[in-house]
């Protein structure tokens, strides 16, 4: 056999390969992999959810269990319809900042009409609605201005939680109407399966619906690739934009009132804790922060993945401080793991 | 298209300034422009809307609005969130402006020292409330380590609930305990002597710990998390969040001991049979602290001690009761219609009788204030300074502590 031939007009050929370091060969299988990496994205994220089911072994001597997995559901489901909403924003190109505000307003005015004497569903409607009236205003603000998303939604929520602060006056706390308590407390479970496991699976439904079979949609994710292009290209950038503020809101609001049933009451406190891994999964879940690339479903893996996670370190016998800290390091490795899944932008 | 961005930014800022006037309608009720001639009195939470701190600002300013102090004082009160600075900048405002009073909710033990100092240079006086600073100028009232009313020798939320747990569990069990906002003084407390109480019992294991934040949802959480890694647990140690582990509990279709601190929820359960114990941080300490500041202004600076503690609650299965009104008759302890998350110790017998759950919801002045009794029978006694105060008093040194209080042994001051 003859050696084999060095051909330099072939610019990815081997030739190349043996002049430049090895960082570039591996550019060079990403750029080859990436069209089916991308779509893996999605499976990758899924995939490691159902590894980390068998692995939580390693956590405690009493997972698996059917106790484990349903608790990934309930708490996962707060952060899937949250996530729903910082999706849709960050898919636009901007971030949401106004979720815990818009939790606290939703949840307290449902527990407020509630206990006036209003019935279960048309009190949810309104305090979601109520709540919603933020995302609303983000938006009408970020479509007609050139600031910057999150100084608007930083701006706006702390209005909104000042006048909640007024409004309640005092009185923070609300009771949740039973029929949002027995959402959570197994009584509507369905043939063993929990009602939260339904309302996920709905979640999923509606939001991957509306992410990718509606005009918003599709327009939502034209804008976040480049607003100018999606300008010439025909699409109503403003009034998109305020839509995607204003879902946002309304699915912060949806899982305000979900959280309240699920601790059959609130404060005003309640959003507190969900800003960060509303931002968390969406990244994690393989979208781009600055937008324009992102899918749901990614998003939702990503949500019961964090939360299978979260479960699996609080069975750990560590002190907070380890704790918290592997907490951080999983993510960032699930981040990379996902990364690698997808390729550079 | 200028224009039109124009009109955006109008709308925009037209926006910004309908929400501003709403605010400033929705918080007129608690404010009062004060008259020149009035002394000035101002109340200073950290953060607020949660349930504790709006009550125990609710009793604060019924105090402060009652029309026997309205005759020579105005009032004002001011939130300062979460953050030091923006606390010592609204403290350092209060005392240009001429105050003569600060009824305050710390968020920080030291921080606020320097701005303390140098209001009680200007003739300010500092009352702190359920937190405690190291200032010495400033007046403290809390719980913090505050001994049962009916043994003054059991001090401390955490090693008392602690032994409590350990007696329902019969010295033998697993646990978890369910822990406030981390790196807080308060928590530090409350876990080192809880921890001083399991340690002495071989038979109690700690699974695991995590932070509820002091937060019902959080804690719930947090429980559910922990509960599907040990579904064998014995019992729950927790501090401020009880009502969400007992309802992580009761979803995971357990019924195990828990010892918390007061929410309505969890008195309700207890009295239903719930195993447990019910004691912690009082809300009643806002309007304790407000009369105390009041008392100062009267009477003098040496009229009431400088560390004041006040009673640590205890209530149980046995003891917790049903208030039939608004009013608390007869030793209840908790309200059948309030929220679940409604922090129930708002009345003290001595110190705050006038109190009425209305009152702790909203601002409702007391028509007469009833005076404090003689203060000195709740001072903190010098073995337990260390902890409020950073440093031991003058003749005393730090040590472990073996008279006087159970669990002997715990850390606090020795006379030298």
């Amino acid at each position: 056999m003859q050696p084999v031939n060095v051909q330099p007009s072939d610019g990815s050929g081997s030739a190349v390969l043996a002049e430049h370091s090895t960082t570039s060969r591996l550019a060079t299988i990403k750029t080859l992999l990436q069209p089916v990496l991308g779509k893996l994205a999605v499976p990758a994220v899924w995939a490691l959810v159902l590894v980390m089911i068998p692995l939580s072994r390693l956590f405690s001597s009493y997972f698996p269990s059917w106790s484990l997995v349903s608790n990934t559901i309930t708490l996962g489901l707060f952060l899937t319809v949250i996530s729903f909403g910082q999706g849709l924003v960050i898919l636009s190109g901007g971030i949401d900042l106004s979720v815990p505000s818009v939790i606290a307003v939703a949840a307290f005015f449902t527990g407020s009409l509630a206990s006036s004497g209003w019935a279960t569903i048309p009190a949810a409607i309104c305090g979601v609605a109520i709540g919603s009236l933020i995302g609303l205003v983000n938006g009408l603000i970020i479509a007609r201005s050139t600031f910057p998303p999150f100084i608007v939604t930083l701006a706006v929520s702390t209005i909104g939680s000042a006048l909640l602060l007024g409004i309640s006056a005092g009185k923070p706390g609300q009771t949740a109407p039973s029929g949002l308590s027995s959402l959570f407390d197994g009584s509507l479970s369905i043939a063993g399966i929990p009602f939260s496991a339904v309302l996920l699976l709905l979640a999923i439904l509606v939001g991957s619906w509306i992410q990718f079979r509606t005009r918003l949609g599709r327009r939502t994710y034209a804008i976040g690739n480049s607003p100018q292009a999606a300008v010439y290209a025909g699409v109503r950038v403003r009034i998109t934009l305020v839509m995607v503020y204003w879902l946002a809101a309304i699915g912060y609001g949806i899982a305000g009132v979900l959280l309240m049933g699920y601790g059959s009451g609130s404060d005003l406190n309640l959003g507190a804790t969900w800003l960060l891994p509303s931002i968390a999964v969406v990244v994690v879940g393989g979208s781009s922060i600055a937008g324009g690339n992102g899918n749901y479903l990614g998003t939702v893996g990503a949500a019961l993945l964090i939360t299978i996670i979260g479960i699996d370190i609080n069975a750990v016998g560590l002190s907070q401080g380890f704790k918290q800290a592997l907490y951080g390091a999983v993510i960032f490795i699930a981040l990379v793991l996902g990364r690698l899944g997808r390729g550079r932008e | 298209m200028r224009i039109r961005k124009r009109k955006g930014l109008l709308i925009a800022a037209s926006f910004v300034t309908a929400a501003s006037l709403v605010l400033a309608g929705c918080s007129g009720g608690s404010t009062n422009t004060g008259n020149g001639s009035k002394g000035k009195i101002y109340l200073n939470l950290s953060y607020s809307g949660n349930n504790w701190q709006d009550q125990a600002a609710n009793l604060a300013m019924s105090v402060a609005e009652s029309p026997e102090v309205q005759a020579n004082y105005s009032v004002q009160k001011v939130i300062s969130g979460s953050d030091p600075q923006k606390q010592i900048s609204d403290i350092q405002s209060m005392i240009a402006s001429g105050a003569k009073l600060i009824v305050f909710y710390p968020i920080s033990p030291t921080a606020l020292n320097p701005v303390i100092k140098q209001g009680c240079d200007a003739g300010v006086t500092f009352v702190a409330y359920d937190g405690t600073v190291e200032e010495p100028c400033a007046y403290n009232v809390s719980y913090i380590t505050g001994a049962r009313a009916d043994n003054p020798e059991q001090a401390f939320f955490g090693a008392q609930t602690a032994q409590g747990l350990v007696d329902l569990l019969g010295g033998q069990g697993k646990i978890m305990l369910n822990r406030g906002v981390a790196g807080t003084s308060t928590d530090i407390v409350h876990y080192d002597s809880a921890k001083a109480v399991f340690d002495q019992y071989p038979g109690i294991q700690i699974v695991t710990e995590y932070y509820g934040n002091w937060d019902s949802s959080v804690s719930q959480q947090e429980t559910a998390k922990a509960l599907a890694a040990h579904p064998d647990i014995d019992g729950v140690w927790s501090e401020l969040g009880e009502d969400g582990v007992v309802k992580a509990l009761q979803a995971a279709g357990m019924k195990v001991p828990v010892t918390g601190e007061d929410t309505n929820y969890f008195r309700k359960m207890l009295s239903q049979g719930w195993p447990g114990v019910s004691s912690g941080s009082p809300p009643a300490s806002g309007g304790i602290a407000m009369k105390v500041g009041l008392k100062i202004l009267a009477d003098g600076p040496n009229s009431v001690p400088h560390d004041i503690e006040i009673n640590l609650p205890y209530v149980t299965t046995d003891t917790a009761k049903a208030c039939p009104g608004s009013e608390f008759v007869d030793g209840c302890n908790f309200f059948t219609n309030a929220a679940d998350q409604f922090v129930t110790e708002v009345f003290d017998p001595a110190l705050l009788p006038e109190s009425s759950y209305t009152a702790a919801m909203q601002v409702a002045p007391f028509d007469k204030l009833v005076p404090l009794p003689d203060m000195s029978s709740y001072a903190q006694p010098e073995w337990r300074r260390i902890y409020t105060r950073g440093s031991c008093d003058a003749g005393w040194k730090e040590g472990p502590v073996t008279t006087g209080q159970v669990p002997p042994g715990l850390d606090g001051c020795v006379q030298a």
